[in-house]
C-alpha cells in the first residue's frame, strides 16, 4: 500500500512519462514522413524522373537510412519505456536526456548530409567515409551525430536495464527461474523480451562505439584501420541494433494484443527459453553480412547461415503462434491498434522468410547487395516494426484520448498502409531476384529493368503515404486531445 | 572547373551521369608529370589490340537464374501460406468461442519437431555448396582483379598499391575462352567494392567483395561464350552505379 507521498510521487513520475511518450510520439510523427519522402525521391531518381537532382541521391540515402533506423530504435524504445512503467519506474530525466541527444544527433546528421553532403550510407562501412568526395568536416560531423545517438541510446538502455533489474533482477527478467522450472515471481513477458533487447542493443552500441573510436584513431594518427575486422565491427552494430529494434515492437505485442483479445499471455518455460535462445542466436546471425568476404574464416560463415536459420524457430513457434493462439476465436476488439499490431506480425514473419532465403549461403552468391536485400528488411521494418510503434502510438493516444473512433476509416488507413506497403516491397522482390543492385542512383543498361520496378513502386508508396497521412491526422487528433489533458 | 562552365568539364559531367570527380589532390608538378605520361604513351600508338569495354546494352534475352527462380517460388509459397493463416485466424473471431489448448499445445510440438526437421534439412542440403575454395584442384586460370573508385583491372600479376598499377599491364575488359575455369583475386586499393558478375541472360552467377588489404578468390567456370558484365555491388562512392566492367567469353 502506499503512503500519500509516494502516490503522489508516483503520479507525478506517471504524467513525466506520459509527457516524454508524448513528445517520443510527435517527434516520429515528423520525423517519419519526412524520411518516407526521402526514399520516395530516391525511387524516383532510380525512375529516371529526378535527372537533375541525382546527385543527391547518395546524401538522401545516407539520411534516409540512419534516420529511419534511429526513427525505429528510439520508437520501439518509447513504446517499451510506456509499456515497462507498468511494472518498473525507469527514470524520467534520462528518458528527457534520450530525447535531447537524439534531437542533437539528428540535427548533427542533417549537418553532414544537407550541408556537407556527406554519403556514404547509413552503416558508414570503413572506409569509405574518409574516401569520399564529401568533404572531411562532414564525414567528421557524421562520426559526431554517430558518437552522440550511440552514447545516448546507450545510457538510456542501461538506465531500463538498472531500473529492470531493481525490480525483477537481472537472471529473473531473462525468465532464467522458469528454466529451472520455478512459476513465481511473475515475469510479464513484455519485460523477459525488453531484457533480452536491451541486452542485445548494449552489446551493439559497445561494438558502434568500438568502430567510431577506430575512425577518430586514423583521422588523428593517420593509421590506417584493417578493413575486415572494421567490417565485422560495422555489421555486428548494424545488425543487432536492428534486430533489436523489431523485438522491441514485440515486447509491445505481448504486452497489448491480450488487451483486445482478453486472453492473458503469461511467461513459462517456453517462453523464457525461446527468448533466451535468441539473445544467444541474434548474436552469431551477423555472420551472414559477410559471405561475400571469402577471407573470413568459413566457419563464421556457416555459423552464420546456422544462426539465421535457427533464429526462425522460437520467432515462428513460440511468438508468433502464441499471438495466433491467442486471436483464434477470441472476442477481439478490432480498431486501428490491434489491426496494425495483428498485421504487423506477417511483415515480420514474410520479410523473415525472405531474410532466411537470402541467408542461404548459395542464395547470397547471387542476392547480396542486390534489391532483395531492402526487399526483406523493409518487409519486416516498414510492414513490421513500424506498424507496431504505430499501433501502439495509437492504442495509447486512445487511451489517453478516449476519443470516439471511425472504424470505416480505420479500415481503410490499414487498407492503403498494407497494399500500398507490400506493393512497394514486391518490386524491390521482383527486381533483386532479377539482379538489380541495391544503392544504385540510376541503372545501367545491363539492370535497366530496374526503372519500371521504381515507377510502379512509386504508385504504391503514394497508396501508403495516403494511408500514413491518414493514420496521422486520426492519431494526431487523439495526440491534441491528450496532450491537452 | 565546372562553377566556371569549363565547356570540356560540362561534356564530361554530362557524359558520366553528372557525377562530379573525386578530388584526387594531385598538385601541379604530379598534374604536369601525369598529362606527360599520357602524352608519351599516346604517341607510342597502341602496342597491340586491347579489349574494349562495350557499351552498357540490356541482355536481348533476359533470364533468372535458377537459383533465383527457385528462390522466388519458395519465398511466394511461404508467403501465401503465412497470409492464408492470419486471414484464417483473424477471420475465426467473428466466431468467439473457447480454444482448447491442449490441442493447440499439440500442434505447437508437431510444428516444433517439424520446422526443426524441415530447416535442418535444408541446412544439410544448402550448407555444402559454397563459393568458398579449399584447395587448388582443379586448376584454374588465374586473374588478379583490382577494384579502384570507380574501375576494375584485371592483370597476371597482384596489386596490393597504386605505384604498383602504373607499372603492371592491366585490362579493363577481360578476354577468356569458352569452358574456362577462372579464379579471380579480388582486392581493393581503396575503400570497399563488389565483383559480382552476370551471365549473358542478365542473372548474377556470382559474385565476391573486394576489400582493401585482402584477396578474396573467386572461381567461376564460363561455361557459355557471351559478354559477362560487371558491376560493383558493394556502394563505394558517389559514382558507385557507374563502375562497371566485362569479360567476354569466345
Amino acid at each position: 500500500m502506499l503512503n500519500t507521498n509516494e502516490r503522489e510521487w508516483d503520479e507525478q513520475y506517471m504524467e513525466l512519462a506520459r509527457r516524454n511518450t508524448l513528445t517520443w510520439i510527435a517527434v516520429t510523427f515528423i520525423l517519419f514522413p519526412i524520411l518516407v519522402l526521402a526514399g520516395v525521391f530516391m525511387r524516383f531518381v532510380q525512375g529516371n524522373t529526378l535527372g537533375s537532382a541525382r546527385e543527391w541521391f547518395y546524401p538522401m540515402m545516407t539520411l534516409h537510412g540512419m534516420g529511419m533506423v534511429g526513427v525505429a530504435y528510439v520508437g520501439g524504445m518509447a513504446c517499451v519505456e510506456q509499456v515497462i512503467a507498468k511494472y518498473t519506474r525507469p527514470s524520467d530525466r534520462v528518458s528527457f536526456f534520450a530525447i535531447i541527444g537524439t534531437v542533437i544527433g539528428v540535427v548533427l546528421l542533417l549537418v553532414s548530409v544537407l550541408i556537407g553532403k556527406f554519403a556514404a550510407g547509413w552503416y558508414f562501412l570503413y572506409p569509405l567515409p574518409l574516401k569520399g568526395n564529401w568533404p572531411t568536416w562532414s564525414a567528421v560531423v557524421f562520426l559526431l551525430s554517430v558518437t552522440v545517438l550511440g552514447a545516448t541510446w546507450l545510457i538510456w538502455c542501461l538506465d531500463l536495464l538498472r531500473a529492470i533489474a531493481r525490480e525483477y533482477t537481472i537472471s529473473k527478467a531473462l525468465g532464467w527461474h522458469y528454466l529451472a522450472g520455478k512459476t513465481e515471481p511473475e515475469v510479464p513477458p513484455a519485460i523477459i523480451i525488453t531484457t533480452v533487447s536491451l541486452i542485445g542493443a548494449v552489446a551493439c552500441l559497445l561494438s558502434g562505439v568500438i568502430v567510431l573510436a577506430l575512425f577518430y584513431v586514423e583521422l588523428l594518427t593517420g593509421t590506417a584501420n584493417d578493413a575486415l575486422l572494421m567490417k565485422n565491427l560495422t555489421f555486428f552494430f548494424g545488425h543487432v541494433l536492428v534486430n533489436i529494434s523489431l523485438y522491441l515492437g514485440v515486447a509491445v505485442i505481448y504486452d497489448v494484443i491480450p488487451q483486445y483479445c482478453g486472453r492473458p499471455w503469461k511467461a513459462n518455460k517456453i517462453v523464457a527459453i525461446s527468448w533466451n535462445s535468441v539473445l544467444a542466436i541474434v548474436l552469431f546471425a551477423y555472420f551472414h553480412h559477410l559471405y561475400m568476404d571469402f577471407v573470413q574464416p568459413t566457419t563464421f560463415h556457416y555459423i552464420g547461415q546456422i544462426a539465421s536459420y535457427m533464429s526462425s524457430l522460437p520467432a515462428a513457434v513460440v511468438t508468433i503462434f502464441g499471438a495466433l493462439t491467442l486471436v483464434f476465436h477470441s472476442k477481439m476488439k478490432w480498431n486501428m491498434a490491434s489491426m496494425f499490431l495483428f498485421i504487423s506480425m506477417v511483415g515480420w514473419a514474410i520479410g523473415g522468410v525472405a531474410a532466411v532465403i537470402d541467408s542461404t549461403i548459395a542464395v547470397n552468391l547471387r542476392f547480396h547487395n542486390t534489391l532483395w536485400v531492402p526487399a526483406h528488411f523493409h518487409t519486416y521494418m516498414l510492414e513490421g516494426l513500424v506498424l507496431m510503434i504505430l499501433g501502439f502510438y495509437y492504442h495509447y493516444l486512445q487511451e489517453q484520448s478516449q476519443r470516439a473512433e471511425n472504424h470505416t476509416l480505420q479500415r481503410m488507413i490499414t487498407g492503403l498502409i498494407v497494399v500500398g506497403g507490400y506493393g512497394f516491397v514486391l518490386m524491390f522482390y521482383l527486381a533483386g531476384a532479377s539482379g538489380v543492385p541495391r544503392r544504385f542512383a540510376t541503372y545501367p543498361a545491363e539492370v535497366g529493368h530496374g526503372v519500371p520496378y521504381s515507377l510502379v513502386a512509386i504508385g504504391f508508396v503514394a497508396l501508403f503515404s495516403v494511408g500514413l497521412a491518414l493514420y496521422i491526422s486520426e492519431a494526431g487528433k487523439c495526440w491534441l486531445k491528450a496532450a491537452r489533458s | 572547373m565546372l562553377a566556371e562552365q569549363d565547356p570540356v568539364v560540362i561534356q564530361l559531367f554530362n557524359e558520366f551521369d553528372r557525377v562530379v570527380m573525386p578530388n584526387k589532390k594531385v598538385d601541379q608538378a604530379e598534374a604536369e608529370s601525369l598529362i606527360a605520361y599520357i602524352k608519351r604513351e599516346s604517341d607510342k600508338g597502341p602496342a597491340r589490340a586491347v579489349p574494349r569495354l562495350p557499351a552498357s546494352v540490356a541482355p536481348a534475352d533476359r533470364e533468372l537464374g535458377r537459383v533465383q527462380s527457385m528462390a522466388l517460388a519458395v519465398f511466394a509459397l511461404v508467403s501465401i501460406i503465412i497470409i492464408t493463416v492470419f486471414g484464417f485466424v483473424g477471420k475465426s473471431t467473428d466466431k468467439p468461442r473457447v480454444v482448447d489448448m491442449k490441442s493447440a499445445y499439440r500442434l505447437r510440438r508437431i510444428l516444433f519437431i517439424s520446422g526443426s526437421a524441415a530447416l535442418l534439412s535444408l541446412l544439410a542440403i544448402t550448407l555444402p555448396v559454397t563459393p568458398y575454395v579449399v584447395n587448388a584442384e582443379p586448376k584454374a586460370e588465374i586473374i588478379y582483379t583490382t577494384a579502384r573508385q570507380f574501375s576494375f583491372t584485371y592483370s597476371r600479376e597482384p596489386v596490393t598499391s597504386l605505384e604498383e598499377l602504373r607499372f603492371v599491364e592491366g585490362l579493363r575488359v577481360l578476354e577468356v575462352s569458352a569452358d574456362a575455369l577462372v579464379e579471380f583475386r579480388v582486392t581493393s586499393l581503396d575503400t570497399n567494392h563488389g565483383f559480382a558478375v552476370y551471365d549473358p541472360n542478365g542473372a548474377i552467377v556470382a559474385q565476391t567483395q573486394a576489400m582493401p588489404g585482402y584477396f578474396n578468390r573467386l572461381r567461376i567456370h564460363f561455361d557459355k561464350p557471351g559478354f559477362y558484365a560487371v558491376l560493383c555491388l558493394e556502394y563505394c562512392g558517389v559514382a558507385h552505379h557507374v563502375m562497371r566492367s566485362g569479360i567476354i567469353v569466345r
